[in-house]
């Protein structure tokens, strides 16, 4: 059965867990749902500005008051908004993002603040995809996000406990959402990240596509996808025509931050750009 | 996947793996299987923070120490400390103290000297599979 989802735009990238890709996915996945599909803003939503900060943003992540005036009082989230040269608008996070947490805790509807005060006011503003850039550790900003949101692209990487993160978000967070919704919030996709060219058995890398591939199918885009039959095929014949799996390692998708850009500005020739258009036609089409 | 199947699979796969955990040995997995238990565990049991035990050695008898990681990955101890950290509160421990986890770090290193030597050569961007033809 297909759920039906509520197709509002809003999509959040998340996992409880620090180092993960959410940024880098989140940013890049603006990205290109701003170049393939329609005006998109990313909003980050992470206490660590790391997302804002790899997009030269950090003057904004420094300076007070705005933020704690959107959310509590009058002033409208456009006032936050930065207009970059790549098409998609960015609202920054925010040195004040803790104090803003725990002022949530003592609101009434404490899990609807941000999708009141930022993101259907953004959505009215004429933006069709909101991207949310989560933090790693829960809090009340992090439920807001991901009920917000409805729409979820999980990111985990080889080794590091991510599947446990991975299982401990949806329990915790996720599925208390789904069921909320009776189905119509949902997992868009879980993505592996920074993959090596190695898919030798035993390695980590190995052991988390053969994990995803079994347990989690359904959710995987089809860049992630190792059949059992093309398993026996790499370790008896070599890989052959079967295409490495996405998302990989590249140095370019860590230096573009360097220079404060997405990806595909920075070098359009990187071979995992096609993995965020991937990514951006499930948003698309599904969020 | 409707909710009721994705709890169902939540749960088929939580089961799974504290089964097939045990088998494995090598760095990633170890992590994965202690993060693992503290996730089922903080929800079956609930935690007694009076069994809370405190640090196993105290600042006084830890020793500093420069090490010289490259800039990227420095910034990883911070979010191992807070993966620990959050796994020690999980199970009812939150008296969490850095340098436990640096005194980990490097006896789980001293453990596993084959996996360093792997990460070794992959940061000079060599095969880190040569380590298996080591005779
Ligand atoms: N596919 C990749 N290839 C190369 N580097 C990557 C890739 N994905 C992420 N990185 C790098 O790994 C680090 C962590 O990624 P990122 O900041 O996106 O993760 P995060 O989950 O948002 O982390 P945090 O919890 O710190 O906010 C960053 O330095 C980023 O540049
Ligand atoms: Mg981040």
């Amino acid at each position: 059965m297909e759920p039906q989802t509520s197709q509002n735009g809003v999509v959040a990238v998340c996992i409880l867990k620090g180092g993960m890709g959410k940024s880098t996915i989140a940013i890049n996945l603006a990205h290109r749902l701003q170049k393939n599909h329609g005006k998109t803003v990313y909003v980050d939503v992470d206490k660590n500005g790391h997302g804002t900060e790899f997009l030269g943003f950090g003057e904004a992540y420094n300076k007070n008051g705005q933020l704690e005036n959107v959310i509590f009082r009058d002033t409208h989230p456009s006032e936050l908004l930065i207009e970059t040269e790549w098409g998609f608008s960015v609202v920054p996070s925010s040195t004040e993002m803790s104090t803003i947490n725990d002022r949530m805790k003592n609101q009434m509807n404490a899990d609807v603040i941000l999708k009141n005060e930022i993101v259907d006011p953004l959505r009215g503003e004429g933006y069709e995809y909101v991207v949310l850039d989560t933090p790693g550790d829960p809090s009340k900003v992090a439920d807001n996000a991901l009920v917000a949101a409805q729409s979820f692209i999980v990111p985990v990487i080889p080794g590091q406990g991510s599947i446990s993160g991975l299982e401990r978000i949806m329990e915790s967070q996720l599925l208390p959402i789904i069921e909320a919704t009776d189905g119509a919030a949902d997992i868009l996709a879980i993505t592996p990240n920074m993959l090596s060219e190695s898919i030798r058995p035993r390695k980590p890398d190995r052991r988390l596509l053969e994990d995803l591939n079994e347990n989690w199918v359904d959710y995987l885009p089809q860049y992630a996808r190792i059949t059992d039959e093309q398993w026996e095929q790499i370790d008896d014949q070599g890989r052959g025509d079967i295409p490495l799996p996405g998302i990989r390692e590249r140095d370019a998708l860590s230096d573009s931050f360097t220079e404060n850009k997405p990806v595909a500005e920075y070098d359009s020739s990187c071979d995992q750009i096609k993995h965020f258009d991937t990514l951006a036609g499930i948003v698309a089409e599904r969020a | 996947m409707d909710s009721s199947n994705l709890r169902n699979q939540l749960d088929q796969v939580k089961e799974g793996a504290s089964e097939q955990d045990e088998a494995d040995e090598d760095l990633g997995n170890e992590t994965e299987t202690t993060t693992d238990e503290s996730a089922t565990d903080s929800k079956t049991e609930t935690a007694d923070p009076s069994e809370t035990t405190g640090p196993a050695f105290a600042a006084q008898t830890s020793k500093k120490l420069s090490i010289y990681p490259n800039e990227e990955t420095a910034r990883l101890i911070k979010v191992l400390c807070n993966s620990v950290e959050n796994n020690l509160i999980a199970l009812g421990h939150d008296d969490f103290e850095v340098r436990e986890a640096h005194d980990a770090m490097v006896r789980f290193a001293h453990e596993h000297p084959q996996k360093v030597t792997e990460l070794v050569l992959e940061a000079r961007d060599l095969d880190p599979d040569a380590v298996d033809d080591l005779p």
